[in-house]
């Protein structure tokens, strides 16, 4: 199973890093479609450090306060506490599907660019090419220029680092 | 009726907010709502098909000779409240909308304005997404 680097990497130990590529996991028997946690190797983060809640996508590989690693899958929840120390690349999603209670899986750590590659190499191979390069942008986009005050106290510039685009008032006073 | 600077679509309010997009280096478009009132843009007015294409119009040039002063585009059009909200559901009022846009298009060349945020009410005008 290959993966990329999750969000929360860097706050694993290098113990971590070595075992999630080296060691070898079992699927749960307290497995289903939400997610399949694995039995193997724990994974222990550096600190004691707590994260907010963030979005989770499918195939994040989380980590419990345990050290369990849990791939989440295709009924998974929207947002998760827990560290996401890696994640299943697109091209190999189909396989975590196919995975039974006590197999054997090993992981492979591979750069975004050659899961993005991957991800297309398999999409063309399944001839849909065209939905996988429409997929691969969003658009986050926000009204501005609104309020004056977001202007003079730099908070409206602080929030465009978090968006692509940005939908500026032009309303114009009455009759221009 | 006020007409003091800094406020919301004026140029004042127009320019410094093209600056910062530019600097974060984030698209900028255009948020068209209806006359401006001090709900701004979230009262349903009255309108005819005229006056919104007019009005897009008018919003979209003013907001264009601003970027176009500061070195930025103009890559899109959003309906802005009252307005989206109406477009979504009234196929005439998103065309309104889209051939306000048009005719600036026209007006400005190949290099004007990408395409209209869809609003639902697109597809009921007949137009297909992201104009």
């Amino acid at each position: 199973m290959r993966i990329t680097r999750g969000p929360q990497f860097d706050w694993f130990a290098d113990e971590a890093h070595r075992a999630l590529t080296s060691g070898e996991f079992a699927v749960s028997e307290d497995s289903n479609r939400l997610g399949l946690r694995l039995n193997g190797p724990r994974l222990a983060a550096r600190g004691n450090a707590e994260m907010i809640s963030e979005g989770t996508p499918l195939g994040a590989i989380q980590v419990t306060a345990s050290g369990q690693a849990i791939v989440l899958f295709v009924e998974q929840q929207t947002t998760g506490g827990y560290p996401k120390i890696a994640n299943v690349i697109g091209a190999d999603l189909h396989s975590v599907g196919q995975l039974r209670p006590r197999d054997a899986i090993r992981f492979e750590e591979v750069s975004l660019g050659a899961a993005r590659e991957l991800w297309i190499e398999q999409t063309e191979v399944a001839g849909f090419r065209g939905a996988a390069l429409r997929m691969k942008r969003v658009d986050l986009n926000c009204d501005m220029g609104e309020l004056p005050e977001m202007l003079a106290n730099g908070s409206q510039e602080a929030l465009m680092k978090f968006v692509t685009s940005v939908n500026v008032a032009c309303g114009g006073p009455r009759g221009r | 009726m006020w007409l003091a600077a800094g406020h919301a679509g004026d140029e004042e309010m127009m320019r410094a907010t093209i600056e910062q997009a530019l600097r974060q280096g984030v698209a900028v478009g255009a948020a068209s709502g209806l006359r401006r009132s001090r709900k701004f843009g979230r009262v349903a007015m009255e309108l005819s098909m005229h006056e919104i294409r007019d009005s897009v119009y008018r919003q979209v040039l003013a907001l264009g000779k601003v970027a176009e002063e500061c070195g930025a585009e103009v890559a899109h059009v959003k309906p802005h409240g009252a307005l989206y909200n109406r477009a979504a559901q009234s196929g005439e009022i998103a065309r309104a909308i889209a051939e306000g846009v048009g005719e600036l298009a026209a007006g400005c060349g190949a290099g004007g304005v990408g395409r209209v945020v869809d609003a639902g009410g697109f597809s009921l005008g007949g137009f297909s997404r992201g104009i």
